[in-house]
C-alpha cells in the first residue's frame, strides 16, 4: 500500500521511460525487418534480382537525388505527382462538399439524383484513368481527373451523411433564435457536417495519390507512377521501393497537415483519439 | 377578442404518422388559454401530449385541425418573439459559451451586443467560462447557457420543454430558483411542461392537468402562493402540501391510466 501521492516529477519521469521505451521498440522492430531482409537478400535466399534490399534502396535514392532520373530531376517528378494528387484532392473535397451538403438539404434533387449517383460510384474508377488518358491526353489533366474522381465521391458521400445528421433540435433552436437558412446552413448544418467530412479527407488524400499514380501508369510523360512504371521495366525493384518511400513521405506529410486542420476546425470537440494515435 | 390572451389554443387535434403507418393522436380538441404575464406549469402523464403543444406553439409543427394563436397571431411559421427551452441540450457544440449566448442577437443582426451578452452572461453566473465550449460544461452550466440564450431575446413568450429532468435533484432546485429569480426580472409569459408536480406549483402561478394522450385539459389550478418563492424552502409549507395533495388526487388517475396503457402495448406509441 502506497504511503504518500507520487510526486509529479515521479510522473513525468515514468511517463518519459514509458516513452522512451516505446520509441526504442518501434526503432527495433524496423531495423529487425529491414536487417532480415538486408541479410536475405546478401545470402541469395530472396534473390536480389527480384526482391530488392535496403542498401539497393538507399543507393537507389541517393542516385536520383544526384543525378537525376531516367526520366528527368527526380523533384521535378515527385513535384508533378504531388501537384496532380493535390489539385485533384482539392477539387474533389471542395466540390464533393458542395454537392453532398446541397442534395442532403434539397430532398427532391437528392430522390432524382440518387440512382445516377449510385450508378455512377458503382463504376470501378481506376478504369476511367483510361478513359481520361483518351480524352485529356498524357498530360496532368488527365491526372488531376482521375485523383479527382477518386476523391470526390467519399468526400460526398460523407458531406451528405453529415449534413443529413446534423440534429434537428439545434437547427429548431437556432432559428427560433433568429437565424436565417443561410445562417442555418453555415452556423449550424456545416459545423455539424465537418466532423464528417474531415475524417472523409483523411483517406481522400491517399485516394488522390492513388489517382496521381495511376494516371501516370497508364501513359504520362512525367511523374512517379511513371519512374515506378520505368523501374518494372527495367526489372529494377529497388527503383521501385526507392520511389514508393518517396509517395509514402508524401502521403505521411498531408496527413501530418489534415490532421492539423482538424483539430483547428473542430477545436471544440472533446479530445478523443484520432486515427494518427491509432 | 384575442386580447389579453397570450395564448390561446381553439380545439387543437395534432396527429403524427408513426413509422409503422398508423397515426398516432397527441392533441385532441385541446382548448385553453393563458394571460400574458402568467407562469403557466402544463403537468401530465409521460406521452400525454404536452410536449406537442409547445411546439406547435413554438411553430415547428402546424395543428392538424384547429387554431394556435400567440400574443392574438395565428402561429403560422416559426416565430422568434417565442423563446424555447429544450428538454436536452440544445446549445451549439462548435460555439463557445459566449458565441452560444451571442447567437440570438447576432442572428437577429443587434448592433452593439457585446456588453449586452456579458450582462447575460453575469447573471447567469457563468463569467469566467467564456471562452469554454458545452462539453467541458456540467449539465447545470449548459442550462444556464441555454437559458441565458433564449431570454437575451427577451421573448415574449417562453417555452419550456422539462429543461431541468436531465439534472440531479440537487442541481434542479437550484436552477429552479435561478430560474424565478430571471423570470421575476422579465415578467414574460412563460409555458413549462414538466411531469415533476413539485416543480410545477413551486414555479407557476397555475397549473394544468391534462389528461392521458390524446391530452385534453383535465384540470386547471391556480397557484396563489406568494412571491417571491424560494423554490427550494417552499415545498415544506402547508400550504404547499395542501396544493400538491389536491392536484396529485387529480393527476394520479391519469397517470395510472398512462402506465396501464404501457403495459397494455409495451411495444410504446401505437
Amino acid at each position: 500500500m502506497a504511503e504518500e501521492y507520487l510526486s509529479d516529477q515521479e510522473i513525468k519521469r515514468r511517463n518519459t521511460t514509458h516513452r522512451i521505451k516505446v520509441h526504442s521498440l518501434q526503432l527495433g522492430f524496423a531495423v529487425l525487418l529491414m536487417g532480415t531482409w538486408q541479410i536475405l537478400a546478401d545470402k541469395k535466399i530472396l534473390d536480389p534480382f527480384f526482391y530488392g534490399r535496403p542498401t539497393g534502396v538507399l543507393h537507389q535514392l541517393k542516385v536520383w537525388v544526384q543525378n537525376g532520373t531516367s526520366i528527368g530531376s527526380l523533384w521535378v517528378n515527385a513535384w508533378v505527382t504531388f501537384y496532380e494528387a493535390t489539385y485533384g484532392f482539392f477539387a474533389g473535397v471542395i466540390l464533393g462538399i458542395i454537392f453532398g451538403v446541397f442534395l442532403a438539404r434539397n430532398k427532391t434533387a437528392a430522390e432524382i439524383f440518387a440512382p445516377y449517383i449510385k450508378v455512377s460510384n458503382s463504376i470501378p474508377r481506376v478504369v476511367l484513368g483510361s478513359i481520361f488518358v483518351l480524352w485529356l491526353g498524357l498530360g496532368s489533366i488527365s491526372k488531376v481527373a482521375l485523383a479527382f474522381v477518386l476523391v470526390f465521391f467519399p468526400v460526398f458521400f460523407n458531406a451528405f451523411q453529415g449534413t443529413r445528421e446534423a440534429d434537428n433540435k439545434l437547427i429548431s433552436n437556432a432559428r427560433l433564435l433568429g437565424a436565417s437558412k443561410r445562417d442555418v446552413l453555415r452556423r449550424v448544418i456545416f459545423p455539424s457536417a465537418l466532423s464528417w467530412i474531415t475524417a472523409s479527407m483523411h483517406v481522400s488524400f491517399g485516394f488522390a495519390l492513388i489517382g496521381a499514380i495511376v494516371g501516370e501508369f497508364l501513359g504520362a510523360q512525367r511523374g512517379l507512377g511513371l519512374l515506378i512504371a520505368t523501374a518494372q521495366g527495367n526489372f529494377n525493384p529497388n527503383g521501385v521501393y526507392a520511389a514508393m518511400v518517396l509517395i509514402a513521405i508524401m502521403a505521411l506529410s498531408a496527413e501530418f497537415l489534415i490532421t492539423k486542420l482538424e483539430d483547428r476546425l473542430l477545436n471544440w470537440r472533446p479530445t478523443q483519439v484520432s486515427g494518427s494515435e491509432l | 377578442m384575442n386580447s389579453g390572451s397570450a395564448v390561446k389554443f381553439e380545439k387543437v387535434s395534432k396527429r403524427f404518422r408513426t413509422p409503422k403507418g398508423t397515426w398516432y393522436q397527441a392533441l385532441a380538441n385541446l382548448e385553453f388559454e393563458v394571460e400574458a404575464g402568467q407562469f403557466v406549469a402544463l403537468v401530465g402523464p409521460t406521452g400525454c401530449g404536452k410536449s406537442t403543444a409547445l411546439t406547435l406553439l413554438a411553430g415547428l409543427e402546424q395543428p392538424s385541425i384547429g387554431k394556435v394563436t400567440v400574443n392574438g397571431q395565428e402561429v403560422h411559421d416559426i416565430d422568434t418573439s417565442t423563446g424555447f427551452v429544450f428538454q436536452h441540450d440544445a446549445t451549439f457544440p462548435w460555439m463557445n459559451v459566449y458565441s452560444n449566448i451571442a447567437a440570438g442577437p447576432k442572428f437577429r443582426k443587434v448592433k452593439d451586443h457585446d456588453a449586452l451578452v456579458k450582462l447575460w452572461i453575469a447573471k447567469v453566473g457563468l463569467t469566467g467560462f467564456e471562452n469554454n465550449y458545452p462539453h467541458q460544461l456540467s449539465g447545470g452550466m449548459k442550462k444556464r447557457v441555454a437559458l441565458a440564450q433564449s431570454l437575451i431575446n427577451e421573448p415574449s413568450l417562453l417555452l419550456m420543454d422539462e429543461p431541468f429532468s436531465a439534472l440531479d435533484v440537487q442541481t434542479r432546485s437550484i436552477m429552479t430558483d435561478e430560474l424565478m429569480g430571471l423570470w421575476e426580472q422579465t415578467k414574460s409569459t412563460v409555458l413549462f411542461v414538466t411531469h415533476d408536480l413539485e416543480e410545477a406549483i413551486a414555479l407557476a402561478d397555475r397549473v394544468i392537468v391534462l389528461t392521458a394522450g390524446p391530452a385534453q385539459v383535465k384540470a386547471d389550478f391556480k397557484i396563489d402562493l406568494p412571491r417571491p418563492r424560494k423554490a427550494r424552502d417552499i415545498r415544506f409549507t402547508p400550504e404547499f402540501l395542501a396544493i400538491y395533495h389536491k392536484i396529485w388526487n387529480v393527476l394520479r388517475d391519469e397517470v395510472d391510466l398512462a402506465y396501464q396503457r404501457q403495459l397494455i402495448a409495451p411495444s410504446g406509441k401505437k
